[in-house]
């Protein structure tokens, strides 16, 4: 293996170790970002006057 | 239900926490049938995970009993601060709810408005007091502020009445208007409360993006839109399926009440008359006829929507189960009320031979029995139909 192929070996591994970084860190950063947030949000759904309906008419 | 079940599950898998809220009247009308099939609506209501109900006067259709039986299974989580049964003074729900979402404590409030009338489907009317919305509010709200961040109105009340409240009322944030036939599709504020509206036998299901500060749980911002539930939005197959297996339980339930009350009684070559028959020979007879209860037995069914039950009907119309009698066609639908044949038997025997049934006073007992009439004293009630 000549001194080129094994730098080039080394920077492949090293792309391939911060790929997996990156995959690791990136959630619990977006998750920090999100806790760090001053709002939450909740989704209200709401609906009235049912009126023993289970299925429409037609 | 099979398209609400698909709209809640694609909401679900958003991962966004989810309160979910119901403005009343979730009931049905007051009959037999619908009672059968507003037990099977509350259960999968109560599956879908409803947080918080609040009270229509369609709610006590079936009775106090009934509402309190839901509540308790399968759970449905009614709350109203202003309706009390007047027998013991109680409210008939919890005053308020909490519910905790995504940290944020929303206090849950209701109140129905006293012009809408109550009527129970129960042999016994119940009595109920409606308090004043906006007295009830102004003492309440500072109560439940102390454990809420968000405090939410569920106004029965429609929608003129609701804003009406509201501009009288402070501190409420969020309002969503029960007894209405609106969809609104945009935000709306009164004053400072957010004003959410989606309503109509369940065609429509509203959503709010609610984004809430999270120092104190205050309301920042808003996000409204309305769903319309046709069939652009795909049944979801395990509640279709539920639904199926249900409507085939609905149809052996009202085949059974049929059965029980056959028409097979009298002569099938008889026939009832009607009282204006009657009153061409029998004027005074008729007149006190018209004046009393028996000629307004029919109406106090319908007012009660009670008027496609049989065993309502066997002492509301007259020759119920006999040949040629009261039936939900015409011609036979003509012979609504307590008329004249109802106790004196078939007119057509009667015209034929002047024949007629001369101990009418024991036909009396047929409906005024201990269950129906507890206070029925033949002398006392005679004074009331004499003729």
């Amino acid at each position: 293996m000549t001194e080129r192929e094994t730098r080039t070996g080394r920077m492949a591994l090293l792309f391939v170790l911060a790929l997996i970084l990156t995959a690791a860190v990136a959630p619990a950063v977006a998750q920090d970002k999100d806790e760090n947030a001053d709002w939450k949000q909740v989704t209200v759904l709401y609906m009235s006057d049912v009126k023993g309906k289970i299925e429409p008419c037609g | 239900m099979a398209r609400r079940a698909t709209y809640l599950e694609s909401i679900w898998n958003e991962g966004a926490p989810v309160l979910m809220l119901d403005g009343g009247d979730l009931f049905g009308p007051r009959n037999q049938n619908e009672k059968h099939q507003t037990a099977f609506l509350c259960e999968v209501t109560a599956d879908f995970g409803t947080d918080a109900i609040g009270l229509g006067e369609r709610d006590l259709n079936y009775g106090l009993a009934y509402l309190q039986a839901v509540m308790e299974d399968p759970g449905l989580p009614y709350t109203n601060a202003n309706v009390r049964a007047v027998s013991t003074g109680e409210l008939v729900c919890p005053e308020y709810l909490v519910v905790e979402r995504g940290g944020i404590r929303f206090g849950i409030v209701s109140v129905l408005d006293p012009s809408h009338h109550i009527f129970t489907m129960t042999t016994q009317e119940e009595e109920f007091e409606v308090a004043d919305p906006v007295a009830t509010l102004r003492e309440l709200l500072p109560r439940v502020r102390e454990k809420a961040d968000t405090i939410v109105l569920l106004g029965h009340l429609g929608d003129t009445r609701t804003e009406a409240v509201l501009g009288e009322v402070n501190g409420i944030d969020v309002a969503v208007v029960g007894h209405s036939r609106r969809n609104v599709d945009t935000e709306r504020l009164v004053g400072d409360t957010i004003l959410l509206n989606s309503a109509y036998e369940g065609r429509y299901i509203g959503r709010a993006n609610m984004f809430f500060r999270k120092k104190d749980g205050r309301v920042m911002a808003v996000d409204v839109m309305t769903t319309q539930l046709n069939d652009k939005v795909e049944d979801d197959p395990d509640m279709l399926a539920r639904i199926e297996e249900y409507k085939a339980s609905l149809v052996a339930f009202k085949e059974a009440k049929r059965a029980a009350y056959p028409r097979d009684r009298g002569a099938k070559s008889e026939n009832f008359l009607g009282d204006r028959s009657c009153k061409s020979c029998h004027e005074d007879a008729w007149t006190a006829y018209s004046s009393s209860q028996h000629r307004q037995a029919y109406m106090t069914l319908r007012r009660k929507g009670q008027f496609a039950e049989p065993e309502c009907l066997s002492c509301h119309t007259t020759g119920y189960q006999y040949h040629n009698g009261y039936a939900d066609e015409s011609p036979y639908n003509r012979l609504v009320n307590v008329q004249c044949e109802a106790c004196h038997g078939y007119g057509t025997e009667h015209a034929r031979d002047g024949s007629w049934i001369t101990q009418a006073r024991e036909s009396c007992a047929t409906c005024h029995d201990a269950k129906n009439s507890p206070d029925f004293d033949y002398a006392t009630y005679w004074e009331k139909i004499k003729h």
